[in-house]
């Protein structure tokens, strides 16, 4: 780049940063008029500096942004793959996709193998276990951690079994040592759904370790809901070295070529190769080894992202200091709710407040969410309840254990408040005071 | 970590081990993540990172210790590119590499109780080297080195691999590798890899042989180029 184009470009960022502070700096909260949110993005100047910046580049697919967030995001959780993707939805669609692959031989999934799994969930943690053919096998969970409880899970399992797909509820980890007994004794995959739970610990073998590198591969998602953002984004990670050429090879159309926008013949040697039936030669570039979508990530997305991972470590902290504060209010309740309980040796970076209203108590979840929006404080279900309940389901060929009863509870009890690093101690206070009136009122 | 990154290094030293052979070794800013096998790609001229388009680059295996701040590859001059290397590459050039790449991993395809086979010839030593010396500390399986040169002058990594003779089964063989000699010898193992790397006559007249002898195509894994 010239000069001049050097100094155009910093002037404009400097104007950015100037925007910045004009149009989003310094905003207070005003009780009863601002809404208090479950979630939402956090960010400074440098995440509209470094989207600016990028966009000067005018790259506009996956490139050096893209390149430095997966290098360091890696480096984060401690994995040696880590692959950008347009959504966590997307990056759990590759991540178990991946298992299919031909590349892992005859420990690949194939149609009709079962995948275990919960209900009482995202829909995406389950839909790529359907897309693929496979059978899903749906467990019940605990009230309290949400996470899959391990009795259901031992009697799901049976000469089908293949793999076990489920999320680190809301961030709280499930029970990792128990699961990876059952994962090495029958010898299965396990994908560890963690778009929650970014920053999430787990207490195994001497050491905390971030989840998502207990499986054999993980995703996240950068929805402005989550952790990090880069508006919409994902991404899978993982050790092994075959599933993060499989996600590659799936995620860029399925081809066999891994060369990224911008690069030619990185396997050095794009035109010597001898693949199915294709002339010796053929370019690799157009060599397609798995049936692929495309889902790749632009780079300014990846800008956005880079700068918020500067940040994750502070916005781990004031997670799990907003869940305490969370804690404290309730606690004061604690006859009308059940209060969330951590794993045993987890260290979780929560994602929300879950709670649950007893059956005893005076009043339904849907009463007192519905006063809480009625005063401008966001709620939400645990997703989607009872995924078998919901109209997509309905028909899907599955295996059910039990009667799902803690699920069903969730499905009609259980809500959650927002923890993320936007949430001030004002608007849990503001938040507090409503419940109180709300609780008052019902128990007069 | 493995996930690909792109890197300026400056060129530390290079030593010629003439008829256009040379060792070079750079050192990096940050530690550099690989596994031994793989690959990376080498640029001479300059990559602006705002365009995203990589230049022109050839590809060498790495030959150091994964995890260090050194890189370091040999190559000898066979056509237009490596001659510029030879022309413009001197000591203190910084440059710009990007890595790793590749599936020649060896520790991917190894089981403890395997004997592992490692064919070189010339140059095609480098990812054994580099798998040497992070597991030669602790070997987990039985290694058999075969490494075919030109000339007593063109035994590359010399110090090293005679400095660890008694951890491995060394064969170096001047002159031309008679092959049928190297298959007789190692076609009586039955827990085998055979891991093939070298010019590419040499690399399928060495798996055609092993396959006619009963080797099983899975057990011969080539550093294909």
């Amino acid at each position: 780049m010239n000069d001049r184009a050097e100094e155009i470009k910093k002037k404009i960022l400097d104007m950015v940063e100037e925007y910045y502070r004009l149009k989003f700096g310094n905003k207070s909260f005003k009780s009863g008029s601002d809404y208090v949110r479950y979630a939402g993005r956090v960010f400074d100047d440098k995440e509209l500096k470094n989207l600016v910046d990028s966009s000067l580049d005018f790259w506009l697919t996956s490139g050096r942004y893209s390149e430095e967030f997966e290098g360091r995001f890696a480096e984060f959780v401690g994995v040696e793959y880590a692959m950008l993707t347009n959504s966590g939805s997307s990056a759990n669609l590759l991540a178990l996709t991946s298992l299919t692959s031909h590349l892992l031989g005859d420990k690949r999934l194939k149609p009709g193998d079962e995948v275990i799994t919960v209900a009482a969930g995202f829909p995406t943690t389950v839909n790529p276990i359907i897309q693929n053919g496979l059978i899903p096998v749906f467990v019940d969970v605990e009230i309290g951690t949400y996470n899959i409880n391990i009795d259901e899970l031992k009697k799901a399992i049976n000469e089908k079994t293949r793999a076990i797909m489920i999320a680190h509820t809301l961030g709280n980890p499930f029970n990792i040592e128990e699961v990876m007994k059952l994962v090495k004794k029958y010898d299965l995959w396990l994908v560890e759904d963690c778009c929650d739970a970014l920053g999430s610990r787990y207490f195994y073998n001497g050491e905390y370790r971030h989840v998502g590198t207990f499986g054999d591969v993980a995703s996240c998602s950068f929805y402005p809901a989550h952790h990090i953002t880069m508006g919409e984004g994902g991404i899978v990670f993982t050790n092994n070295d075959l599933i993060a050429r499989a996600v590659i090879s799936l995620r860029d159309w399925g081809r066999d070529c891994y060369c990224k926008g911008g690069e030619n013949n990185t396997c050095g040697k794009r035109f010597s190769g001898k693949y199915g039936d294709l002339p010796y030669g053929y370019d690799h570039k157009y060599v397609y080894s798995h049936i692929g979508y495309n889902l790749k990530v632009t780079d300014m997305q990846a800008a956005i992202g880079v700068a918020q991972l500067e940040k994750l470590p502070e916005f781990i902290k004031r997670r799990k200091e907003n869940f305490n504060k969370w804690m404290t209010v309730f606690e004061k309740w604690k006859d009308f709710f059940i209060l969330p309980k951590a794993s045993d040796n987890s260290d979780p970076s929560w994602f929300a407040f879950p709670v649950s209203v007893k059956e005893d108590a005076p009043f339904t979840r849907n009463e007192v969410v519905n006063y809480l929006s009625l005063n401008r404080v966001e709620t939400r279900n645990l997703f989607g309840g009872n995924l078998i309940k919901q109209p997509a389901y309905k028909d899907i060929k599955k295996r059910v254990i039990g009667d799902l009863k803690n699920t069903d509870f969730v499905m009609n009890n259980t809500f959650f408040l927002g923890t993320y690093p936007g949430l001030t101690e004002e608007m849990i206070n503001y938040v507090s005071d409503i419940l109180k009136n709300f609780i008052t009122q019902k128990i007069k | 970590m493995p996930n690909p990154i792109k890197l300026k290094c400056r060129i530390r030293k290079i030593i010629s081990y003439g008829e256009e052979i040379y060792q070079v070794f750079f050192d990096s800013d940050r530690e550099i993540k690989f596994k031994p096998g793989q690959f990376l790609h080498l640029t001479l001229d300059e990559y602006d990172y705002s365009s995203g388009y990589w230049p022109e680059s050839r590809v060498f295996s790495t030959a150091s210790l994964p995890g260090s701040r050194e890189i370091e590859i040999v190559y000898s001059v066979k056509g237009v590119y490596t001659k510029r290397m030879s022309d413009e590459l001197k000591e203190g050039r910084e440059v710009w590499v990007k890595l790793p790449y590749g599936d020649f991993i060896i520790e991917n395809y190894v089981k403890e109780e395997d004997d592992v086979f490692l064919i070189a010839g010339g140059t095609g030593i480098s990812p054994f080297i580099s798998f040497l010396k992070k597991n030669v500390s602790n070997l987990k399986f039985k290694i058999h080195l075969y490494y075919g040169i030109r000339g007593e002058k063109f035994y590359l990594y010399r110090e090293f691999l005679e400095s660890i003779r008694n951890k491995i089964d060394l064969k170096v063989i001047v002159g031309m590798m008679d092959i049928d000699k190297v298959v007789e010898e190692i076609k009586i193992y039955d827990r085998s890899k055979y891991f093939i790397s070298g010019p590419p006559l040499m690399i399928e007249n060495f798996k055609n042989k092993f396959l006619l002898n009963g080797i099983r195509n899975e057990r011969i894994i080539i550093d294909e180029w």
